[in-house]
């Protein structure tokens, strides 16, 4: 029986250490091949390396792009809730009106100023400013007005 | 000064090698996607109560109430559940299952039906 040739080793992703020029001056670090990246149980057949190196081509700029909108959902959604909250507590406390308006501005503003340097920075370089401390914030800001919405319910 | 030093959580980064950065994308996106669930939970609550102030029917506030709860408790899950994810990447284990999906689910069948119950009512 004809035995069928042995797939080519696959590679998985190894970062790769900055790259210096000549001259002496850092140039951008190289990212690896996507088949390098990533080890697909296909990955031996041509049909399917194609498909990934012609995905490799749009991959690097969409996935960005999808964090990016994903986030202005979410901040839109988040500044939404925020003001309708700020117009139902009409009644309450200025304290908690001032809390809700001040955080509102600042994801507004971090949005604003921190996702685009996020943005751009990982397009260009691909090197992700990955921190869980604005998520921790955000999931902090909407627990806070999960709380408010149950002082509010429980008011009226 | 490391770069993992000015990461937060300093434990969560200080564990295993950088992962595939596109996957540590995916799982911010399924986080922010957890807060979004969260905030149309929370407007469902407020919404249902404000609508018990104009046309009050029994059982509504209730309803409301529990639609608050889940709504508050998602972003803490929803923190949790990235930290925990962003682990197994990091240490190149299997993803853990998610826990509240199917809670959830079923509380929003239940929500509805009890809706639909109290409206027909």
């Amino acid at each position: 029986m004809k035995s069928h040739p042995k797939p080519e080793p696959e590679h998985h992703y190894q970062p790769q250490p900055d790259s210096t020029s000549r001259a002496g001056k850092e140039t951008e670090p190289q990212l690896p091949s996507f088949s390098q990246r990533i080890t697909h149980p296909r990955s031996s057949h041509r049909e399917a390396q194609a498909t990934y190196q012609q995905l490799e081509l749009f991959d690097q700029g969409l996935q960005p792009e999808r964090v990016r909108l994903s986030w202005t959902r979410t901040v839109l959604v988040i500044l939404g809730a925020s003001g309708a909250m700020l117009k139902l507590s009409s009644q309450w406390l200025y304290p908690a009106r001032v809390f809700l308006f001040t955080c509102s501005a600042a994801i507004a503003l971090f949005y604003g100023l921190y996702m685009h340097h996020r943005y751009y920075r990982f397009t260009s370089t691909h090197i992700l400013s990955s921190s869980g401390l604005w998520l921790g914030l955000v999931a902090a800001y909407v627990c806070a007005l999960g709380v408010f919405g149950f002082a509010w319910v429980c008011s009226n | 000064m490391s770069e993992s030093e000015h990461r937060f959580p300093k434990r969560l980064y200080q564990q295993g090698s950088e992962p595939d950065q596109r996957f540590s994308l995916a799982n911010e996106r399924t986080f922010l996607a957890w807060i979004r669930t969260a905030l149309a939970l929370l407007s469902g609550g407020v919404a249902l109560a404000a609508l018990n102030q104009a046309i009050p029917t029994t059982g509504h506030k209730f309803i409301s109430l529990i639609l608050l709860a889940a709504g508050t408790i998602a972003p803490p899950y929803a923190w949790w559940s990235w930290v925990r994810n962003e682990r197994a990447l990091r240490l190149q284990r299997p993803l853990p299952s998610p826990i509240l999906t199917l809670p959830l689910a079923l509380l929003v069948i239940i929500i509805g039906l009890g809706l639909a119950l109290t409206l027909w009512f």
